[in-house]
C-alpha cells in the first residue's frame, strides 16, 4: 500500500463516521420530534382532562346549590309561610296579640325574606337570568341588612364575560364574603372589579384579623382555585397590616361574547 | 509552531499541557450540564482515568517531550461518550424540547463532531509520523480546519440562536 493509499484510507474512514453521525443526528431530530409531538399532545389531552373535570365538579356543585335552594324555598319557606300565617290568624284571633307574638311574626318574616334572597342566590337558573353585578348587589344588600358589617362595591360597570363564567366569578366572590364572615371578625369589606380590554381584575379586602389559623387548603379555597382556574386566571391572598385581601384576575377572551 | 522555529526543538510538552487542561474543562462543562448525581459520578471518573493515564504516559511511558497520543485518544473517547450520554438523556427526557433554546445541545454535537473526526487520524499519529505518510501536516490540516469549523460554528449557532429565539419570544 502506498503512502497516499494509507492517507486516503484513513481520510476516508473519517468521512465515515461523520457522515454515520450525520445520520445519528438526523435519527436523533426526527425521534425526538416524534417524541415532543407525543408530549405536547398528551399535555393537551391531559389539560382538557383536567377543564373537564374541574368543569364537571363544578357543575355538580351547582346542581347541588339549585337543589339545596329550591328545596329552602320549596320545604322551608313553605313551613316559614304557614308558620307566619298561624301566627297572624292567632292575632286577629286574640284581638290585641301579647308584643311577643308582634315580634314572633315580623321576625318569621325578616327570615322568609331572608331565605327567598338566599335560595335566588344559589339557585344557577335565576342566577343565569341575571348579572353578575346585579347578582352580586343583591347578595351585598342583603349581608349588609343584617348590619353586622358593612360592604361596599364599586364596579366599572357592564362585565365582558360569558353568564356561565360570571356565575363561576360569582361564587368565587360569594365563598371569599362567606370566609370573611365565618373567621376574619371584620367590620368593613371592600370589593372592587376593574375590567381593561384584555383584564378582569376582582379586588376584595377587609379589616379583620387576616388569616391568623385559617387553613390554606380547605374546600372552599381549593373551590376558590378550581373556579379561577377554570376561568384561565389566577387568585392570590394577600395579609395586610389590618386584615386581608384577595385578587382574582381573569384574562378576557372577546371571541366568547 | 513558534518554540519549535525559535528553539528548533519539539514543541510536543506544551500539547501534553495543553490536553491536561483541554480534557478537564470538557468535562467540566458536562458535569456542570448533567443533573443526575449518577452521571455527574460519570464525569468525575471520566477525569480521574484521564488524568491519571496522561500523568502515567507523560512520567512513565512516553516522556513529556512525546506527545502522547494514548492520553489524547482516551480523552477523546470519554468525551464522545460523555456526549452520546448527554444525547440520550435528552432523547429520554420527559420534557418537551426546544433545540434552538438549548445551547449545550449545539456545544455537544460540535464535540460530537470534532472527536469522532479526529479521533481515527490521532489514534494513528504515532504511525503516520512514524512512516512519514503526512510530510508537511497538510493532510491533518484539512482535517483541522473542517472540524475546527463544525465545533465553533455549531457552537457559536447554539448561543446566537439561543438569542434570537429569546428575542422571537
Amino acid at each position: 500500500m502506498e503512502k497516499k493509499d494509507i492517507i486516503f484510507t484513513i481520510g476516508f474512514a473519517t468521512l465515515v463516521l461523520l457522515i454515520l453521525l450525520c445520520f445519528l443526528l438526523f435519527f436523533f431530530i426526527k425521534y425526538r420530534a416524534r417524541r415532543n409531538k407525543h408530549i405536547r399532545e398528551t399535555e393537551i389531552m391531559k389539560k382538557t382532562f383536567e377543564t373537564a373535570l374541574l368543569q364537571s365538579q363544578v357543575e355538580v356543585q351547582e346542581n347541588t346549590f339549585s337543589m339545596l335552594a329550591k328545596e329552602l324555598h320549596d320545604n322551608v319557606g313553605q313551613l316559614l309561610s304557614s308558620s307566619k300565617m298561624l301566627l297572624g290568624i292567632t292575632q286577629r284571633e286574640l284581638g290585641k296579640s301579647p308584643e311577643t307574638l308582634t315580634i314572633a311574626e315580623e321576625t318569621i318574616g325578616k327570615a322568609i325574606t331572608e331565605l327567598r334572597a338566599l335560595s335566588k342566590s344559589m339557585d344557577k337558573e335565576w342566577l343565569e337570568q341575571f348579572e353578575l353585578i346585579e347578582n352580586l348587589s343583591t347578595e351585598i344588600k342583603r349581608i349588609n341588612s343584617g348590619k353586622m358589617l358593612v360592604i361596599v362595591f364599586s364596579h366599572t360597570g357592564k362585565l365582558p364575560l360569558t353568564s356561565e363564567k360570571q356565575i363561576m366569578l360569582f361564587r368565587i366572590i360569594q365563598e371569599s364574603l362567606q370566609n370573611i364572615i365565618k373567621h376574619a371578625d371584620a367590620r368593613h369589606i371592600n370589593i372592587e372589579i376593574k375590567n381593561d380590554d384584555e383584564n378582569l381584575s376582582v379586588h376584595i379586602s377587609d379589616d379583620g384579623k387576616g388569616f391568623a389559623g385559617i387553613s390554606g387548603d380547605g374546600l372552599g379555597i381549593r373551590n376558590m382555585k378550581h373556579r379561577a382556574k377554570l376561568l384561565g386566571g389566577n387568585i392570590t391572598w394577600n395579609q395586610a397590616e389590618k386584615g386581608s385581601s384577595v385578587t382574582i384576575d381573569i384574562p378576557i377572551i372577546n371571541s366568547e361574547l | 509552531m513558534l518554540y519549535s522555529t525559535y528553539t528548533q526543538k519539539s514543541n510536543h510538552f506544551i500539547f501534553n499541557f495543553y490536553i491536561l487542561i483541554q480534557f478537564p474543562v470538557y468535562f467540566l462543562i458536562f458535569y456542570a450540564t448533567f443533573e443526575e448525581r449518577r452521571m455527574k459520578f460519570l464525569v468525575i471518573t471520566a477525569t480521574v482515568v484521564f488524568l491519571i493515564y496522561h500523568f502515567y504516559n507523560m512520567i512513565f511511558r512516553e516522556g513529556l517531550f512525546i506527545f502522547s497520543t494514548p492520553s489524547y485518544t482516551l480523552g477523546s473517547v470519554l468525551v464522545i461518550v460523555c456526549c452520546l450520554v448527554y444525547f440520550f438523556n435528552l432523547l429520554s427526557s420527559e420534557s418537551e424540547i426546544n433545540y434552538f433554546r438549548i445551547p449545550m445541545f449545539w456545544i455537544a454535537t460540535g464535540l460530537l463532531f470534532y472527536f469522532v473526526g479526529d479521533t481515527v487520524y490521532m489514534s494513528l499519529l504515532g504511525y503516520i509520523v512514524k512512516n512519514n505518510l503526512d510530510t508537511e501536516g497538510r493532510f491533518y490540516g484539512y482535517i483541522m480546519f473542517t472540524l475546527n469549523f463544525l465545533l465553533y460554528g455549531l457552537t457559536t449557532f447554539g448561543f446566537v440562536s439561543n438569542h434570537v429565539w429569546k428575542k422571537k419570544i
